[in-house]
């Protein structure tokens, strides 16, 4: 496989499980966050999910994928906070994906 | 002296015959990468906002619009094989970027997404383009994103490469 950023890979679904494991474990620390820290910004999950020297609108791309995915499965709520921002409230996560 | 063929002028010129071409098919064959026969293939430039712009162009003129913008550090090339393999099926442009490929540099330094954003915006139109179909990868899927927030309904659909969405700080009114 020729993917689009980094080096050619073999074993497809090797690579699409590893990745569905690894946006699994994502979802659960957005959803301990959530739970410890109540609404919250996707820059503030992104502070939990990535080492300082990778916080920036990378990691924030990344960490915004999860949270709507959340929301469009019915297991967050997203609303604009005071700043303008969108902030959310996650309830839970999937078992699987 | 070039390493690669590229239209000099506005008059477009045609790679179907080039060695290029045949060396990109060979590594298509290498690949599994299904192609059609003959394959138009042409390098074009025009000039959009005061600026030269390059692009190549491939398959009949018919068939549906498909613009490809490319990701950071990367050129219209980028997308060889993937343009040949749509070319018996789709119209396909594949644009240099500005400061990319055989585009000219910003006289302004001005490599923002934004503007970027304005330079599809102009190509789609200077080429009579009707809702294309626009490809992004990376750099050219955030392009992409904000060319669909900013011109809503100017392609007909989106395909966004291993790129997500820039989050902004706040809320921001583009004029």
């Amino acid at each position: 496989m020729l993917p689009a950023h980094g080096l050619e890979f073999h074993d497809l679904p090797g690579r699409v499980r590893d990745i569905k494991h690894h946006h699994h474990e994502r979802l659960e620390i957005i959803s301990r966050v959530s739970q410890a820290e109540g609404w919250t910004t996707v820059e503030g999950f992104s502070r939990f999910l990535f080492r300082p020297e990778r916080w920036g609108s990378m990691a924030e791309s990344e960490t915004y994928a999860h949270t709507e995915y959340l929301v469009q499965v019915g297991l967050a709520e997203r609303r604009p906070n005071d700043a303008g921002q969108t902030e959310y409230l996650v309830h839970g996560i999937p078992e699987t994906l | 002296m070039f390493m690669n063929q590229f239209a000099l002028g506005l008059t477009p010129h045609d790679m179907s015959t080039s060695d290029e071409l045949a060396s990109l098919m060979q590594s298509a064959a290498d690949l599994g990468i299904t192609h059609g026969s003959p394959v138009r293939y042409r390098s074009c430039q025009t000039v959009l906002r005061g600026q030269r712009f390059h692009y190549t162009e491939w398959g009949d003129p018919s068939l549906p619009d498909v613009v490809l913008l490319h990701g950071g550090n990367q050129s219209c090339h980028s997308w060889d094989l993937v343009s040949l393999h749509l070319s018996d099926r789709f119209h396909v442009y594949a644009l240099d970027q500005r400061g990319h490929g055989d585009s000219e540099w910003s006289r302004e330094l001005d490599y923002s997404i934004d503007a970027m954003v304005d330079d599809a915006a102009a190509f789609i139109a200077d080429r009579g383009l009707d809702r294309p179909v626009v490809f992004g990868h990376s750099m050219g899927g955030r392009v992409t994103i904000s060319l669909a927030l900013h011109h809503p309904g100017i392609a007909r659909r989106l395909v966004i490469v291993d790129v997500g969405p820039r989050c902004r700080r706040r809320a921001r009114r583009r004029s």
